[in-house]
């Protein structure tokens, strides 16, 4: 996996800090990165939590609800609700999951991601998982370049610009 | 010897008493009705005191005169909670006459519960901005111009333009703001800040950097 940043970059239409219940709530095109790794939602919020010995405040989590993606390179999955514990680097998506791998689709009701190992475990909650595998001829995997990865609403994360303000933010796209 | 008349005197006598009886009467009435009247005012006094409650009228600062510069002004009151504020700052030329209540201020300081001028040292003498306006009808503060400022709360602000509503305590602003936070940094288009700066909302292609790790430092940005 690509080196992780010690920081993580979350952009919103709105947003609201509830500082001393340890909250940030993200309205509206939420997109969180980190690294080579997006969480996309329609709305989203941060958990802090305080270190006992240094009292600072670092995220421990994020929770994401509304048309849930959480997209990297080489795969694009999607939910209803999305967890993403950042100190343990684990994201558990829920409800009518469809996991794309290149050409490859499977739906079931919980996929869970640890960001550390790159294992993925797909379950179907009380239904069963369902996986559509293509290959090219025989054994070979079918080409992903053939097959684009499903498309993510809303507009493309926004980072944290050092040159800050550049320019007017595009108005949140309507959809 | 002579005989004063009286009799045919005595007709315009009784005249004259009924008329001094008269004017006993209405001075009596119009002292009735003064009393009554200053009684009134009282009331009204004792009442207006108790609904406008502990909120100070904003006190205007020593002037010279309408329209002077004025040296290391003050603007003091209390907000809708209570809270003193004392606005300072290097001098100050009150507009003309029609302008309204506002006053121009270069580095306007302020001693408030809310917030603390300039962006770290929490020492209440510290600059909000290069410039400012006050307006002492509405109570509201508008900073132009360099603006820094950090909450009690522990949030940095840096902008080029932002309000303070001294009235109802709201800090306010529709210009590119960077916020650092105790865990990271906020950059925006808009933010409103309440509740004493426990509550903070931005607006408008909002980014939002968390460190994540005990190690990370807040994100740099000297000056």
């Amino acid at each position: 996996r690509q080196e992780v940043p010690d920081f993580l970059d979350i952009s919103s239409d709105d947003q609201e800090i509830l500082d001393q219940q340890d909250r940030v709530r993200f309205i509206g095109n939420v997109n969180a990165v980190r690294g080579d790794t997006r969480l996309r939602a329609d709305e989203a919020e941060a958990t802090l939590a305080r270190n006992p010995e240094t009292g600072q405040r670092r995220i421990e989590r994020i929770t994401a609800r509304g048309d849930v993606f959480y997209v990297t390179p080489t795969e694009t999955a999607r939910g209803d609700t999305g967890v993403y514990t950042v100190s343990d680097e684990i994201v558990v998506l829920t409800g009518a999951v469809v996991l794309t791998q290149g050409c490859n689709v499977s739906t079931g009701q919980e996929l869970r991601i640890n960001l550390q190992t790159g294992v993925s475990r797909l379950t179907g909650g009380n239904g069963r998982v369902r996986s559509l595998f293509f290959s090219q001829d025989g054994d070979r995997p079918a080409n992903s370049e053939n097959c684009p990865a499903p498309p993510v609403p809303g507009p493309a994360p926004r980072g944290y610009s050092s040159e800050f303000p550049a320019e007017e933010p595009a108005a949140p796209s309507a959809n | 010897m002579h005989s004063l008349t009286f009799a045919a005197a005595e007709p315009s006598a009784s005249r004259a008493v009924a008329a001094a009886r008269m004017r006993a009467r209405v001075v009596r009435n119009v002292r009735i009705v003064l009393i009554v009247l200053i009684g009134a005012l009282a009331a009204n006094l004792v009442a207006q005191s108790v609904l406008t409650g502990n909120r100070e009228p904003a006190s205007r600062p020593a002037m010279t005169g309408d329209g002077e510069r004025i040296i290391n002004p003050r603007f003091t009151g209390r907000d809708a909670h209570g809270r003193p504020y004392v606005l300072t700052a290097d001098s100050a030329v009150r507009r003309m006459v029609g302008l309204g209540n506002l006053t121009d201020l270069e580095n306007p300081r302020i001693d408030y519960m809310l917030l603390i001028g300039g962006s770290r040292r929490p020492d209440a003498s510290e600059v909000l901005s290069r410039l400012g306006v006050y307006d002492d009808a509405t109570r509201t503060l508008r900073m132009t111009d360099t603006v820094r400022f950090s909450t009690r709360s522990g949030y940095e602000f840096r902008t080029e333009g932002a309000s303070i509503d001294l009235d109802e305590g709201v800090v306010y602003g529709e210009e590119p703001v960077q916020g650092r936070a105790p865990w990271g940094g906020v950059q925006a288009y808009g933010f409103e800040l309440y509740e004493d700066g426990r509550r903070l909302r931005f607006t408008g292609g909002v980014v939002t950097r968390f460190y994540v790790g005990d190690g990370a430092p807040a994100p740099e940005e000297e000056e």
